[in-house]
């Protein structure tokens, strides 16, 4: 297999209120390249923070991560956002857009530090938001939007450097099942498409129909993989 | 980056706002202090400028006897012989006498005039003739009038609104104390407040023999060498002319640092109260700036979060918020200077203040108007006003930079989880 992401004895705590809290307790788990993996798992099993360091938002307390051999532990922070920057792309369950800006602006965002000129950049989301079927809403405020339009938007954000990991945080928990079921398939044909390596989370075992890999955890701790 | 910036302050409307009406109530309590103690200096600094001098000793005297000529107001005569002695001090540039009298006149000797008698060799260059620096404009210098000269005996200069009143011209003689002085020239003097200004001038040695006290002025214009002169010069004073304490006669040495003191005291105290007021509202604004700042990136997590999660780098968050806040601080500093430079100007256009009446001696009978009023001019303020400005713009900065330090700080995965 052509390993693209990797968590090697991965162990992440954190200290609440004086008492340690194994979120990930020595994870080991391999994702080859173009793999859909669907991480599983009840609520504080650690699945978001599987998500996080697996896209260089967090560090291990133990082990390593490793993204295309480079072991993203070693990084720097300005490093690690470079990283996300260029590889990864986020999809979170609260679409998380900037309520202040448009549909088009919100899909800039990741390129407005790194002085894109406006035009280009408008021009890069416009094909993006057109991709999803949202460049008729390129103006509109994310309030003026549904919530399944909303993540599109998040998602065409997420897409717009081309990312080669796509983290999908459960991106159909705030939508009902049959805008759900549309942004999935929106998310299959990227994957299928672009051949991006993408991991989401969920609560709901339908979606383990659609992915390669589907990965249990419990308490932290991986106990299953299934192909 | 701007537009970002931007629109995040819209978006926020009630607490940017508040946080701009923060830093404009502050700029405009400073920026209007500020000038109002400017203005005030400026007032204090006018009639000495006019004179060209940095201080005018007198000898004020506890009772003030009637006369047909006498000392104008409660003046006291001082020896001519001190002004020698004054003048040798090194650390004198200039210094000239002048002898202010009230003397009868008029037809029917029924007119109280306020004479000053000056030294024609000093006339140019220091006392009550005096116009910004310069000597004032002779009105008839085209029909032959001229200053006084050296040896002129029985010659005066008029001033212009006496000359008017009277109906005086070249060569028409004024009846003073019983004496007839001939009419060589009017001057049209600066219509603010002048020091020791009179109706009419006449020579120093005739202003005496008015008098009948022998050689004595009642004031002395003095400029220093250079300013850091100035204090040893003022002590020196106190040396070379004496009064008679016992009787209650005292030395009054004015130059424009007291003078304000001496005709505006509560003000100078007000203007000193709203000055520590303006510097702890500027305190209070500020910490509550930094408290707004930091609660705003706790109101912002999700976005710092995301902004994080799609690249930014902590100094481009740190950027954003520190940007936001120096705009914040620009529009408030901007509207603020604005505001407190129009009350300052209000207030000074609506206010007046009169030169103390021991440096000007018009009786209250007197028939034109005295040259008084002390005038107040915003001008110098400029840099006073930059510095207002440039204080809400840091007070902008320093918020921003606090909010910015918690920004870049929060580690990404925190920001999101924390939702």
């Amino acid at each position: 297999m052509d390993i693209h992401a990797e968590l090697n004895q991965v162990t992440r705590t954190y200290i609440k209120h004086g008492v340690p809290l194994h979120a990930l307790h020595g994870v080991d788990l391999s994702i080859g390249r173009g793999d859909w993996v669907l991480v599983v798992g009840d609520s504080g099993s650690g699945k978001s923070t599987l998500l996080n360091l697996l896209g260089g938002l967090d560090r291990p307390t133990e082990g390593e991560v490793r993204f295309d051999g480079i072991n993203l532990t070693s990084l720097t922070s300005d490093d690690l956002a470079r990283f996300r920057y260029e590889k990864v792309g986020f999809v979170f369950q609260s679409f998380s857009l900037i309520s202040s800006l448009t549909a088009l602006e919100n899909v800039t965002i990741p390129l407005v530090p790194y002085k894109m000129d406006r035009v280009a950049m408008e021009e890069k989301a416009g094909a993006v938001l057109e991709q999803m079927g949202m460049i008729d809403r390129a103006t509109h405020l994310p309030g003026e939007l549904s919530g399944g339009e909303q993540q599109r938007v998040a998602i065409a954000r997420s897409l717009i450097n081309e990312p080669k990991l796509l983290l999908a945080d459960e991106p159909t928990g705030e939508l009902d099942s049959r805008t759900g079921e549309k942004i999935l398939d929106l998310i299959a044909s990227l994957h299928r498409d672009r051949g991006v390596t993408t991991i989401m989370t969920s609560h709901d075992p339908k979606i383990a129909e659609r992915a390669h890999t589907v990965v249990q955890l419990e308490e932290g701790r991986v106990v299953d993989v299934q192909q | 980056m701007l537009r970002f910036a931007l629109r995040e302050l819209t978006r926020r409307k009630s607490r940017s706002l508040l946080a701009i009406f923060g830093i404009v109530v502050c700029t405009a309590l400073l920026s209007s202090v500020l000038c109002l103690a400017q203005a005030m200096r400026n007032a204090a600094r006018q009639p000495f400028d006019a004179a060209n001098a940095d201080f005018v000793a007198q000898r004020e005297l506890a009772e003030c006897p009637f006369a047909l000529v006498k000392h104008a107001g409660t003046l006291g005569g001082i020896p001519t012989k001190t002004i020698a002695r004054i003048r040798s001090l090194k650390e004198v540039e200039v210094a000239a006498g002048v002898l202010e009298l009230w003397a009868v006149s008029g037809r029917d000797e029924k007119d109280r005039t306020v004479v000053t008698g000056i030294e024609p060799e000093y006339q140019k260059q220091i006392g009550p003739l005096m116009q910004s620096g310069k000597c004032c404009t002779l009105t008839d210098h085209q029909r032959g009038g001229r200053y006084l000269g050296f040896a002129d005996t029985q010659s005066c200069l008029l001033e212009k609104p006496y000359a008017d009143r009277h109906g005086l011209h070249l060569g028409d003689k004024v009846s003073l104390g019983g004496t007839h002085f001939r009419v060589v020239g009017t001057v049209q003097a600066s219509p603010g407040a002048r020091i020791a200004a009179g109706e009419v001038y006449i020579p120093l040695k005739e202003a005496q023999n008015l008098l009948g006290e022998g050689d004595v002025v009642n004031a002395v214009f003095i400029r220093a060498a250079n300013p850091e002169s100035a204090a040893t010069v003022e002590t020196r004073l106190k040396e070379l002319i004496r009064a008679d304490t016992r009787r209650g006669d005292k030395l009054v040495i004015t130059s424009d640092l007291n003078v304000m003191s001496s005709v505006a005291g509560t003000t100078i105290l007000a203007e000193s109260a709203i000055r520590w007021v303006a510097g702890a509202v500027a305190l209070v604004v500020l910490l509550l700036l930094i408290k707004f700042s930091l609660s705003s990136v706790n109101e912002r997590l999700r976005e710092i979060g995301t902004m994080k999660a799609v690249g930014w780098q902590d100094r481009h968050i740190a950027k954003l918020l520190a940007l936001e806040w120096v705009l914040m601080g620009a529009v408030g500093g901007l509207v603020g200077t604005l505001l407190g430079v129009g009350a300052a100007w209000a207030y000074t256009a609506g206010t007046r203040l009169r030169l103390p009446a021991l440096l000007n001696n018009y009786p209250a009978c007197a028939k034109t108007p005295p040259p008084v009023d002390l005038k107040f001019s915003l001008e110098g303020s400029e840099p006073l006003i930059v510095g207002a400005f440039l204080v809400a713009l840091s007070m902008g900065a320093v918020a921003g930079h606090f909010a910015a330090r918690r920004a870049a700080n929060l580690s990404p995965a925190e920001a999101l989880r924390r939702l």
